[in-house]
């Protein structure tokens, strides 16, 4: 579709306050916590897509940007104005913080599970696109919305689709987020639509493989920039990885594994 | 094709070109033109300073800033299409730099103790500082330029959103100049609204005329179709990097006057919800034009006023937030080339007023 949409971190923020809502305020467990927050994002990315994005479906690549700037911007003042700015804690089971000793290495639970999540979603997203006929329908639609019209595919629904799995992902990467966090706040997307951003343009827009590449070249990178830099350099670990994406773009400015766009 | 400057009597400009050559033309044209956006704009400062009122001063003072800022990335976004997020950077950068010299080594020493020797004696006049920066940020604007302008589109949005983002850690990181993400302040304040007027005006006249010069109507044409303007001998590149640059200054100027008026700031001044005004004006104004640029500065800096005083006596934070992205969205949904359109204002009236009917003479009949 073309769409680079920086309220995505919107849609995590929201899904965060639905927990806040769930866990906090009304003490339900985690076997209705975790299917609602996956719906509340979901729900939330598809009115997204009626309400902002649809009278603005193919314009420039830049304008859609603005736009999906000026729903973050929106969506984070009125949760300001709702919610409040300042942080609110999300009591998280105890077993988030556990650690299991493998060899001499000692790893988080949370993290193994994040990895696993990922994996798990990876591969259903790839079984999705592949066999389903929404899934091949999407990517067809993002080929040439023209010609999938006129084979007879709902083209709104499409794009309906594309923007409820982001939603769906949203909701499951806040899940994660905010075991590890604890905390909401409204302004608490940017971080992690930042490194999206990067990884997915560093791997390559069009490719899923390319995403995956480029947040593990990401994590790799600040990781690495975190042990070895000079005490006094470390700040600038994040302007080191901007510059990484930048120097990718000039030289490959459709990303390490992205095809290249049909002129 | 004549290059006539558009607005200017046919006779008049006759006269210049055969006196001084084609480029009078461009030139009357341009500052017709911009006087026509400034006549305006004058007279209401003008106004302003003779009413008195602290208040309405001050805020007309931040509004020539901001249109500065406006106006800057008008002559990069506007006439190349390609969308930057970059330019506000420029501005935090100068702000800092400027300072730096303009302050009195005493407040210096206080503020940053590790600065560098002669960075903290430096006390240098500000007609001395300021040019000195301006000067500076132009090179350093060749420097980033030159690769970043190759790019289009979203690659080129997202390059220039990394350059803001990579200044801001910059300039909180480099706590021992900057004073980190803390407020740097002890700042002399020299602005004053006839120095934001008079920046704001030479950066539309400038603006005006990139416009309407060669490599302005290059760097249009590259906006439109990019493949054909290649094919015309169009260096992209180069007319791109040009209007980069000159962008760049503009922000700078404007950056350096806002540092010399709040007199303390912090890198968070130069960011992103600075960037998303300016381009939220921009948008709505329309891009094209500078008397696009200068509607949008207006609408939106007049309605965020309201928002403001309405925000302050009910309560509701976060309204004004809500309005100018509201704002953004109409615009792109209804009217994709803002208020003012890809014309500028005087060439949309004084194109009316020539417009005469085709006299078609039917011969007799036979």
């Amino acid at each position: 579709m073309g769409l680079i949409n920086f309220a995505h971190g919107e849609l995590m923020t929201i899904a965060a306050y639905v927990m806040f809502g769930l866990i906090a305020v009304a003490g339900l467990p985690g076997l209705v916590v975790i299917p609602v927050t996956i719906a509340a994002a979901t729900i939330a990315a598809l009115a997204m897509e009626r309400v902002a994005f649809r009278p603005v479906r193919g314009a420039s690549g830049a304008t859609l940007l603005i736009t999906s700037f000026a729903v973050s911007v929106i969506l984070q003042n009125f949760l300001v104005m709702v919610m409040g700015a300042r942080p609110k804690a999300i009591p998280m089971p105890e077993w988030t913080n556990s650690v299991v000793f493998i060899g001499s290495y000692t790893v988080s639970i949370l993290q193994m599970l994040t990895t696993a999540t990922c994996l798990i979603c990876l591969a259903g997203l790839r079984l999705f696109l592949t066999r389903t006929t929404l899934g091949v329908g999407m990517r067809a639609a993002s080929q040439d919305f023209v010609a999938t019209r006129l084979m007879g595919i709902r083209a709104n629904q499409m794009v309906a689709g594309a923007f409820a799995i982001s939603g769906l992902l949203a909701g499951v990467a806040t899940l994660l987020y905010i075991a590890r966090r604890g905390t909401v706040d409204p302004y608490m997307g940017l971080i992690p639509v930042l490194k999206a951003f990067i990884a997915t343009v560093l791997g390559g827009l069009g490719s899923l493989t390319g995403a995956v590449l480029g947040g593990f070249t990401l994590g790799f990178v600040e990781v690495f920039l975190q042990a070895s830099l000079p005490e006094e350099l470390r700040p600038f670990r994040d302007a080191v990885a901007f510059l990484l994406v930048i120097g990718v773009l000039l030289l490959k400015p459709e990303g390490l594994l992205g095809r290249r766009a049909q002129r | 094709m004549s290059r006539r400057g558009r607005g200017v009597p046919a006779s008049l400009d006759r006269i210049l070109v055969r006196a001084l050559g084609p480029e009078a033309s461009w030139l009357a044209g341009g500052i017709f033109g911009s006087a026509i956006t400034l006549a305006p704009l004058a007279l209401v400062t003008v106004l302003l300073v003779l009413l008195g009122d602290v208040s309405l001063v001050r805020t007309a003072t931040v509004f020539f800033i901001t249109l500065s800022v406006v106006l800057g990335f008008q002559v990069f976004t506007g006439n190349s299409g390609v969308f930057t997020f970059g330019h506000v950077a420029f501005m935090g950068v100068a702000a800092y730099v400027c300072s730096l010299l303009t302050m009195a080594p005493a407040d210096k020493a206080t503020l940053l103790p590790h600065l560098p020797a002669w960075l903290t004696d430096a006390h240098l006049d500000f007609w001395l500082a300021a040019p000195l920066t301006l000067a500076t940020m132009g090179v350093l604007a060749v420097l980033i330029g030159i690769p970043l302008v190759r790019l289009s589109g979203s690659a080129a949005a997202i390059a220039t959103l990394g350059l803001l983002i990579i200044t801001n850690v910059v300039l909180a990181g480099a706590k021992d100049f900057t004073n980190g993400a803390s407020t740097f302040f002890g700042v002399p304040p020299i602005t004053t609204i006839g120095l934001t007027f008079g920046w704001a005006a030479v950066a539309l006249v400038v603006a005006r005329l990139f416009r309407e010069s060669v490599p302005g109507l290059q760097l249009r044409a590259s906006r439109e179709d990019e493949l054909a303007s290649r094919s015309s001998a169009v260096d992209v590149t180069r007319v791109r990097l040009l209007a980069w640059v000159i962008g760049a200054v503009i922000a700078s100027g404007a950056g350096i006057l806002l540092a010399h008026y709040l007199t303390a700031f912090s890198p968070r001044q130069f960011y992103l919800a600075e960037t998303f005004n300016v381009l939220a004006m921009l948008i709505v104004g329309g891009s094209a034009s500078v008397s696009g640029a200068v509607s949008g500065a207006l609408a939106v800096t007049v309605a965020f006023e309201v928002l403001r005083r309405i925000e302050d006596s009910t309560g509701i934070f976060g309204l004004t937030g809500i309005f100018v992205g509201v704002l953004i969205l109409v615009a792109l949904f209804r009217r994709r080339e803002g208020l003012v359109g890809l014309l500028e204002i005087d060439e949309r009236i004084m194109g009316r007023w020539r417009v005469r009917r085709p006299r078609i003479e039917t011969p007799p009949p036979a």
